[in-house]
């Protein structure tokens, strides 16, 4: 099989929630196979609406998204998830009334058969959901949701994961697992695209970065340039240095 | 009152309850995955026994029961399927379509035929080019409660012209109605009310194991809990939506096909039973598919038991006496607002956990 020339890809993306109201003027991401990219910037730059574009959860008015050399652009969740894509979002990320278990299930609902070795693979990089699957997910932490709902996005073994904000909201020790087991799911091979409000963090650990403002692309480079760029940092690292 | 007497009540209360609870489950279907209450329920099970009735008794060419109870069901399913498509996802514009027609309707003096006939294609047309000028309002969030109302009218207007004066009433023939009398001791029980009970036991569970064991009943579930993250399952919400309306349509023709030959049947009752339905659903609760169901059988039971018990009080009254059955939907109602003031879930319904 030949390396695709596109393989994940959104260029001169503009979209927006509202008719008239473009949240995105023209953003542009890419990511290469088995590469971890962190998306950052201020509230209101449009990191979280980039990500949902993506994901066809957001309309596209202008500008394509490919993968894989296909173009994408406005497919609809389900399908994309069909296709090899996962996405993690930010808050209601898992069925509150139904067990752990029951939410791995929903998340292989495309593929009920490959159910035994997929919960095997999920329990191995997250020992804590086979000890408890019992246990309702509403009743979880956020962190702890947080990882329910990345387990259920890998139970489709996507090749690419859209992770928005996974960090938002959780204790800085949670966080620290969180941001391990992102690394380790990477690790195994899982291209990752990662909206993150907690800049310094995910820059260290990301291969590539790229830095949005006012729905545009400011700036982009590896993890390392990005967190010793003075222009970054002084716009937005220095607020966050303190935390 | 004799014990023979109350076996056959019970029967009968049992066979109503069964047959509510599956117009109930209908309800709670579509209830549960796409938030709109069907106020064309009841329509879509008339519609579904007069196709059914005019199939199966037509001089021309009659069709056995079970291919004419097919066609029905599936005509039913198409029916309940453009019902969504019109009445709920584009409501707005079709709502105002529909008031166009009944308008011109009203105007013509009659809701003959022709006016029919043409008007809810051109209807549905005009509905279709508005929408597509994807201009949306009018009807906002609430759009679907217009136009299921709208949809059940024009349904129901359609079909007292095509099958004539809406006070007709029908026998439609039914699948047990040879049946005869079942005799245990001094106890006589009608044999048709207890295989049509049977019968529709069988489609109540069958329902039940749709929702709780399959992979389409999966869907639902992940659709009623949270539709954005259904989307994330690659479980395509809009085919589960249809899918809902199209098995509530099909479990109605079933429902209407079951009663319809105990009681006779006539275009307008649809209304009547749109209001059994979203009863029964609202005592059992309306976002639980069993919930419903058992509110389904406890106000069909509750309906028989209480007629009876009114009509033995006011025969102890003598002949003079002031008939009571009128009271009965009036002590039933009172029934159902007091148990919503208690307990607003319904009766099965589980506790509605929140988002936190």
């Amino acid at each position: 099989m030949t390396e695709p020339r596109h393989y994940f890809l959104a260029d001169s993306l503009v979209a927006g929630y509202v008719q008239g109201v473009d949240i995105l003027q023209g953003c542009h991401i890419a990511l290469q196979q088995g590469e971890m990219v962190g998306i950052i910037g201020p509230n209101g730059a449009g990191t979280s609406t980039l990500l949902k574009a993506v994901f066809g959860l957001v309309p596209v008015r202008k500008g394509v998204v490919m993968f894989r050399d296909v173009d994408v652009t406005g497919r609809e969740a389900h399908e994309l998830v069909s296709m090899g894509i996962g996405y993690v979002p930010q808050r209601d990320n898992v069925f509150p009334s139904l067990s752990i278990e029951e939410n791995l299930r929903m998340g292989l609902y495309l593929r009920p058969r490959d159910w035994e070795q997929r919960r095997a693979y999920v329990v191995s990089q997250f020992p804590m959901l086979g000890a408890r699957h019992r246990q309702r997910a509403g009743s979880l932490s956020g962190g702890e949701r947080q990882l329910v709902a990345m387990a259920r996005a890998l139970m489709m073994n996507p090749e690419v994961l859209l992770l928005d904000e996974p960090s938002a909201g959780l204790s800085p020790s949670m966080q620290d697992e969180v941001f391990e087991h992102i690394v380790r799911v990477n690790a195994d091979g899982i291209s990752i695209v990662m909206v993150e409000q907690n800049a310094r963090r995910c820059l260290e650990i990301v291969h590539r970065g790229y830095v949005l403002d006012q729905g545009r692309n400011a700036y982009e480079g590896t993890g390392r340039e990005l967190l010793t760029d003075p222009k970054v940092i002084e716009m937005y690292l220095g607020t966050l240095a303190t935390d | 009152m004799r014990v023979a007497d109350l076996a056959q009540i019970l029967v009968q209360m049992v066979t109503q309850g069964v047959i509510y609870a599956l117009l109930a489950m209908g309800i709670a279907i579509v209830y549960r995955t796409s938030r709109v209450l069907n106020f064309a329920h009841g329509e879509l099970m008339v519609v579904g026994v007069f196709v059914f009735y005019v199939l199966d008794t037509n001089p021309i060419r009659p069709l056995p029961y079970p291919v004419a109870a097919a066609v029905a069901i599936g005509v039913t399913i198409a029916i309940g399927m453009v019902l969504h498509l019109v009445a709920v996802e584009s409501a707005s514009w079709v709502t105002a379509a529909i008031i166009i027609v009944l308008v011109t309707a009203a105007l013509a003096g009659r809701s003959g035929p022709a006016v029919w006939i043409l008007g809810a294609p051109a209807a549905a047309v005009a509905a279709w080019a508005l929408r597509r000028t994807s201009v949306r309002g009018l009807g906002g969030s609430l759009g679907w409660i217009l136009g299921t109302i709208a949809f059940a009218v024009v349904l129901q207007e359609g079909l007292v012209a095509l099958i004539g004066s809406s006070e007709d009433q029908q026998l439609i023939p039914g699948l047990f109605s040879s049946f005869g009398t079942i005799r245990l001791g001094s106890v006589v029980i009608a044999g048709e009310y207890v295989a049509t009970a049977a019968c529709a036991i069988v489609v109540v569970i069958g329902l039940d194991v749709i929702e709780s064991r399959t992979r389409f009943g999966r869907a639902m579930k992940a659709v009623a809990a949270n539709k954005e993250a259904s989307a994330l399952m690659g479980i395509d919400v809009r085919r589960v939506v249809y899918g809902a309306f199209a098995l509530a349509a099909a479990s109605a023709v079933v429902a209407g096909l079951l009663v319809t030959p105990l009681t006779f049947a006539k275009p307008t009752s649809g209304p009547t039973f749109t209001i059994i339905a979203l009863t029964a659903a609202l005592l059992g609760g309306i976002d639980s598919v069993r919930g419903a169901a058992l509110g389904g059988l406890v106000l069909g039971a509750l309906e028989i038991g209480l007629g009876r018990l009114l009509d033995e009080i006011s025969r102890l009254g003598g002949e003079g006496a002031v008939p009571l059955l009128s009271l009965r939907n009036a002590i039933v109602m009172s029934l159902l607002i007091a148990l919503l003031v208690l307990r607003p879930q319904g009766l099965f319904g589980g506790r509605a956990v929140e988002k936190v």
